[in-house]
């Protein structure tokens, strides 16, 4: 008898983020096993409390194919540092992978903001990840400071805040894909926006 | 595209990221998503192994000098500002995405144009005001079909 399964990759910043198997939560390649371990190699730097129990609790199986936009988009978020990834289950309407920030760090607040258009769902607060820290790595913006030097862009520096004005930062810098990009928009020295590239991968496998 | 520490990103339909134009408020009366708001969508659809679909599309599809709407809480407070950016994209996949520049107005609270660059210049000589009809105005949907019927400029050069 053929059986037809869904594959489902999420592509971020041009390296395989997540990979899901619809129908073999255990097996190798699951975004069970390999969440945790891709994660710091991909956008984030993850550090975990010593002796903290780090495995994602995910017990997930069925995927509904009718739900896989609304993952995808979910899951963008998660990897860039919204607590929690979506998987729509077979039982109920949503199952997930939980990565969650300690409390009070830089994604707190956008996270609880998420729930305000009524896209995603309320905050998850399970103890799987429970202190792990995501950071986002910084190289593009090393990039861009450095594309900023040569080509000359010297007004932003210039610019102080003290009286009304608007600070403008010329720019001449394109968005890689293999990383993405963020940018300080008033150079206090924080990250405030990142572009990312993510790209959804559907596969239609046929099983005999 | 994300906000990092709150935030937000004017967005239209379907949490996509406005594509601006230049000389277009952005202040308290814009919709401000706090998520990662979606510029276009890149995905593809591999047919047991014997074929691939792969599509792009989205309002920020070939757009030259258009306009991220942003706004950026700094010390608890909201301040606005914009994000520059033009993109090349095929069919099927995308060639460059480049940022040109950005801005933020630092008094808190208070609207900025997209494309200003001083406080007295509201006026800045980049990018025509009014633009052909596009597929991104398209994926803006009733959003898009309104800057399409926009007769008049949309900013009054002083």
């Amino acid at each position: 008898m053929t059986r037809t399964d869904i594959r489902c990759e999420f592509v971020i910043d041009g390296s395989h983020a997540l990979w899901m198997d619809p129908n073999d939560d255990d097996k190798p390649g699951s975004v069970t096993t390999k969440l945790p371990s891709l994660l710091p190699d991909m956008l984030y730097e993850n550090r975990r409390r010593p002796g903290h129990q780090s495995r994602a609790a995910y017990r997930g199986s069925k995927w509904r194919q009718q739900n896989l936009h609304r993952s995808s988009c979910i899951a963008g978020n998660a990897c860039l540092g919204i607590s929690r990834i979506y998987i729509c289950g077979g039982g109920k309407s949503h199952r997930l992978i939980d990565a969650r920030p300690t409390a009070g760090s830089e994604f707190s607040r956008a996270r609880f903001r998420q729930t305000r258009g009524g896209f995603y769902e309320p905050f998850f607060s399970g103890p799987s990840l429970q202190g792990t820290t995501l950071r986002v790595i910084d190289t593009s913006r090393k990039r861009l400071r450095a594309s900023h030097r040569r080509g000359g862009c010297k007004s932003h520096a210039l610019a102080q805040p003290a009286e009304a004005e608007i600070v403008y930062t010329p720019a001449n810098a394109t968005i890689p894909f293999d990383r993405g990009l963020t940018i300080d928009l008033n150079h206090d020295g924080r990250d405030d926006f990142r572009f990312f590239f993510l790209h959804l991968r559907l596969s239609l496998i046929r099983e005999n | 595209m994300y906000p990092v520490h709150g935030g937000g990103v004017i967005t239209g339909a379907g949490k996509y990221a406005s594509p601006l134009f230049r000389g277009n408020s952005i202040g308290p009366a814009g919709f401000f998503w706090p998520g990662a708001a979606v510029m276009f969508r890149s995905q593809g659809v591999e047919i047991y192994s014997s074929s691939y679909h792969r599509s792009v599309f989205g309002p920020w599809v070939n757009v030259q000098n258009r306009y991220l709407g942003v706004e950026v809480p700094i010390d608890g407070v909201t301040h606005y500002g914009w994000i520059r950016l033009s993109s090349t994209i095929g069919k099927y996949r995308v060639s460059a995405f480049t940022l040109t520049g950005y801005a933020y107005e630092t008094v808190a609270g208070q609207p900025i144009k997209a494309g200003q660059l001083t406080e007295e210049a509201r006026a800045p000589a980049e990018s025509a005001p009014l633009a052909e009809p596009s597929l991104g105005m398209l994926a803006l949907e009733s959003q898009g079909l309104e800057l399409w019927r926009r007769e008049e400029p949309l900013l009054s050069e002083q």
